[in-house]
């Protein structure tokens, strides 16, 4: 390093010793570094003017893959450039090593949009039990003020607003009467919302496969119910392309002065009585038989026959438009048109109580668990239907009305009450699960106050759950100052490592054993309903660096320890840095658990690896 | 209206002697001692050399021995001694309910039945007015109108230094200043930990159950009294009903603590209803408390049952 230094050139980044990188930063603000190679991380520093910068890529591993960089990042180093006062311009160079960067990709770069703000809130242990000692906040109460919940509580008022005029709404509403053969009419509501329901989800899952798109072709004679239309037969005559919608063009039966006339789709639907919902009785015009061509929707296709027909759809749109002009009303139909409608009325007049169906489950091969199921209750609620008294009251129309409206009322209540309430919190589940993992472990009680653990818990800010069970079994407290310092490791470093190290047999077994804890504790969170893998959780404790910390703690010099092992030197002093604070959440947990024997254990431990270069005071605080 | 005794009366007035008698022994089928381990201070707890040794203990030449009197409790590997009759170690989050003892600079000095005064800062105090400020100077000259020596408060440990001393604060509308009640002293250990503190019984009274051991009775508040938070001692007459029922409440207290029952709002309550067929002022004597501590057990063993 002091070889380049002399010729003015540095590098920093974090694998370098503290302490000379600090020493790198004031030569490079006294300017007596001409040439720095750096990460990224010096871009986020103060007062490091530079002339130039020189990107030697636009791409870089984040830790998951390899991806450009954001706009972002690229703004925050290339704005390096400039300095102020003694630069007019800042100048940015890309290297292009391996060819010229498509135009698109460095125009993102550049000119993209900026990362969107999303919520990092976690939802830890140590979090739970702190808020969970207090007896004046609700951990729900904590989570309802997050971030992630912003777009939720936005809304909050203006929902409070409605679910008031709504409970006005509702208690002006007169109560439904249910003597006598009314007395079921509630149930009868569900059933016929349960059926509706049902129908259309069977209905929109033939529409979504493949079977049945290939079905609803040019041709087929198809059963339409809606506003208009009541088990009246069609022809499909055209499908549009647009495979998120799909809409048909399709020619209709109806009554010969319907023809054309659309009529107002806002009429609330009349109560049906169990035989409409049921029958499948086709409808046949009592007068002289219409025809008309609409465009229909998937939901108001209810029966694709088996029955096809040969059309000429064109001629038979073109033919349609041209006498709805006003010119041409008076016209009569033409060839195709007539032929197909009489063929259309022939089957209806032949089957008056409906033709056969296409069947979801066999005919459209549709054998998904839904489905079928469907299926299966959807005639199952047709069989009940038949046995309602409330149908047969006078009454029957007007009181089914009232019920109508008033269940609107209240669905829309409860839908609102559910988004102001803890139940819509994202996190809640999670919340849940974790309190159960508490609970199992005994770190409180089933009445939710704090035990002991929960307390020794609060105190430790990583890897709760871990090392209070290792407190508690004395792991810690058998093992002598340097041999737990060594083993503490594992929480502070997270690389891989290439040089697996040479311990004694006591510190093995220690491994050992805090592999086996962290294997119980991630399969009790899975029990719980917790998504994280065992071998993930397991795998985040790394024991690269025990060697060198356990040859650190017993007094080895440094420039011994760095040839120990492949890891960078100052990526050692950053973790024996963290390990000392580990350790000092340690004491104060041992202080409250009265243990004073690891007290002092983790009190020696700490003053044998606070020495030396790792903890030397920053330059800057001279 | 209470009469008060006419001063000229010389005629008879039943006295209530008593001779000192041995206690006798409560039955043995309600005490659930099976399964607890009592061990006296010099006791051997075990001479396993595996387990870790937590408050209450020591060891003494390889053996792992009580220095105080209570109940051994094992978590994992740790052994610890809970005494019965000791002095209130706080932990962060219980509430207490303490009596000013000094008025010194930004701070005052609370006694909470435990072995250090706790310190109540002046910082750690609500505003009147909930304003949300920097404490002025002239905050601390009118630190004594706030709160006096000799007045109770409720309060919560916020953190424990490190020589065991307590911090409180009163920084929300439920702590603050008590008003007008009753405060009964019973040993630290029996009052339960709960989720909240803070009961409205149904027999109607309040009570706070501090950690602390200090127990403290007060009438239901009103509807508008409950928005004033700690600074509005309510000095309106307590009618004859609410001082009745809080006079029971409070020899009830003395009842469960004398045979070392866990307090609780569920063992209070039992303990009222089992005490209405006798006067308030009987409950005191020692056949009496007797015989409602048994009941009570009794309704509260057939509960968890």
């Amino acid at each position: 390093m002091i070889q380049l230094l002399k010729k003015g050139i540095g590098v920093h980044h974090s694998g370098i010793l503290p302490i000379l990188k600090e020493v790198i930063e004031m030569l490079f603000t006294r300017g007596l570094v001409k040439v720095l190679f750096a990460t990224e991380t010096f871009a986020m520093g103060v007062n490091m003017p530079a002339r130039t910068v020189v990107f030697d890529s636009i791409r870089k591993h984040d830790g998951t893959g390899f991806r450009d960089l954001l706009p972002g990042e690229y703004i925050q180093m290339a704005g390096r450039a400039g300095r102020r006062g003694l630069d007019t311009t800042g100048t940015v160079i890309i290297l292009c090593k391996a060819g010229v960067h498509e135009m698109s990709d460095l125009h993102k770069m550049m000119l993209g949009k900026p990362t969107v703000l999303q919520s990092q809130f976690r939802l830890t242990y140590t979090m739970i039990l702190n808020l969970l000692r207090v007896e004046a906040l609700r951990v729900t109460d904590m989570m309802k003020r997050s971030f992630s919940e912003c777009h939720c509580r936005r809304d909050a008022q203006s929902h409070e607003k409605r679910i008031a005029q709504l409970k006005k709404m509702l208690s002006s509403l007169p109560p439904i009467d249910t003597e006598g053969q009314l007395a079921d009419l509630v149930t009868y509501y569900h059933t016929v919302r349960e059926l509706t329901l049902t129908r259309g989800t069977l209905q929109k899952a033939t529409l979504e496969s493949v079977n049945g798109v290939k079905a609803l072709s040019v041709g087929r004679v198809v059963v339409i119910n809606n506003s208009q239309h009541t088990n009246a037969l069609g022809v499909i005559l055209q499908v549009s392309s647009d495979s998120a919608n799909r809409t048909f063009t399709a020619l209709v039966l109806c009554e010969k002065d319907g023809e054309g006339t659309l009529k107002p789709d806002a009429a609330p639907t009349p109560p049906k009585s169990p035989q409409l919902l049921c029958s499948t009785a086709l409808f046949i015009p009592e007068g002289p038989c219409g025809h008309t061509v609409q465009k229909i929707r998937a939901e108001d296709v209810t029966g694709i026959t088996v029955k096809t027909l040969r059309v000429a759809p064109d001629r038979i749109i073109d033919n349609f438009n041209k006498r709805q002009m006003p010119r041409f009303k008076l016209d009569p139909p033409g060839q195709a048109i007539s032929t197909t409608t009489q063929e259309l009325l022939r089957l209806a007049e032949a089957n008056p109580d409906g033709v056969a169906t296409l069947d979801p489950v066999n005919d459209l091969q549709l054998k998904g668990v839904e489905v079928v199921e469907a299926s299966m209750r959807l005639r199952i609620l047709q069989e009940s239907l038949g046995q309602f008294t409330c149908v047969h009251s006078p009454r029957f129309s007007e009181e089914f009305s009232r019920l109508q409206e008033r269940m609107v009322l209240q669905e829309e209540l409860d839908r609102l009450q559910f988004l102001v309430s803890d139940q819509s919190l994202s996190l809640l589940p999670e919340y849940h699960q974790r309190v159960e993992v508490l609970k199992s472990l005994q770190y409180v009680d089933a009445g939710g106050a704090v035990q002991l653990k929960g307390r020794v818990a609060c105190e430790l800010s990583s890897h709760e759950l871990l090392l209070t069970e290792l407190l508690f079994e004395g792991a810690l407290s058998s093992l002598p100052p340097e041999e737990s310092a060594a083993l503490l490791s594992c929480l502070v470093f997270t690389q891989k490592t290439q040089v697996t190290p040479e311990i004694n047999a006591s510190l093995q077994e220690g491994v050992q054993r805090v592999l086996g804890v962290a294997k119980r504790i991630a399969e009790l969170q899975r029990e719980c309903g917790l998504s994280e893998s065992v071998e993930d959780y397991v795998g985040q404790y790394k024991f690269g660096l025990t060697e060198v910390v356990y040859c650190w703690a017993r007094g080895m010099p440094f420039s011994e320890i760095a040839t120990l092992t492949d890891v960078q030197e100052g990526i050692v002093v950053r973790c024996i840095q963290r390990l000392d604070e580990v350790l000092k959440d340690v004491r104060n947990a041992a202080r409250i658990v009265g243990d004073s024997v690891l007290y002092s254990k983790m009190e020696q431990a700490s003053t044998a690896i606070k020495r030396d270069i790792v903890f030397t005071a920053s330059l800057y605080t001279h | 209206k209470e009469r008060r005794g006419h001063t000229h009366t010389r005629g008879k007035m039943a006295v209530d002697m008593r001779l000192p008698s041995a206690r006798e022994r409560a039955a043995d089928s309600l005490s659930a001692a099976e399964g607890r381990h009592l061990v006296a201070p010099g006791d051997v707890i075990t001479t396993d050399t595996g387990f870790m040794r937590g408050h209450g203990t020591y060891m003494d030449e390889e053996k792992l021995t009580a220095s105080v009197a209570g109940e051994v409790e094992r978590v994992n590997k740790l052994i610890c001694v809970r005494p019965l009759k000791t002095r209130f170690n706080g932990e962060v989050g219980d509430v207490v309910v303490g009596r000013i003892t000094e008025v010194q600079q930004k701070r005052w000095k609370v006694e909470t039945n435990s072995r250090l005064d706790s310190v109540l800062l002046l910082s750690a105090v609500n505003l009147p007015g909930g304003e949300l400020r920097r404490r002025s100077a002239e905050d601390e000259l009118t630190m004594r109108d706030y709160l006096q020596e000799g007045d109770l408060i409720s309060a919560e440990v916020q953190s424990v230094f490190a020589d065991g001393a307590l911090s409180l604060h009163t920084r929300s509308l439920k702590y603050g200043k008590l008003g007008q009640g009753v405060l009964v002293q019973v040993s630290p250990s029996l009052v339960k930990r709960q989720k909240t503190h803070f009961h409205n019984l149904t027999c109607g009274a309040s009570v706070i159950l501090g950690n602390n051991g200090y127990v403290w009775l007060y009438p239901t508040p009103g509807q508008q009294d409950e928005e004033m938070g700690g600074y509005y001692t309510s000095l309106e007459p307590v009618s004859l009903m609410d001082r009745e029922v809080i006079s029971r409440l409070r020899n009830c207290l003395l009842a469960l603590s004398a045979h070392k029952v866990l307090l609780y709002d569920t063992s209070l309550l039992y303990c009222y209803e089992a005490s209405l067929c006798h006067q308030i002022k009987d409950i005191l004597k020692p056949e009496v408390m007797e015989q409602i501590v048994m009941e009570t057990r009794q309704r509260l063993a057939n509960q968890e049952g």
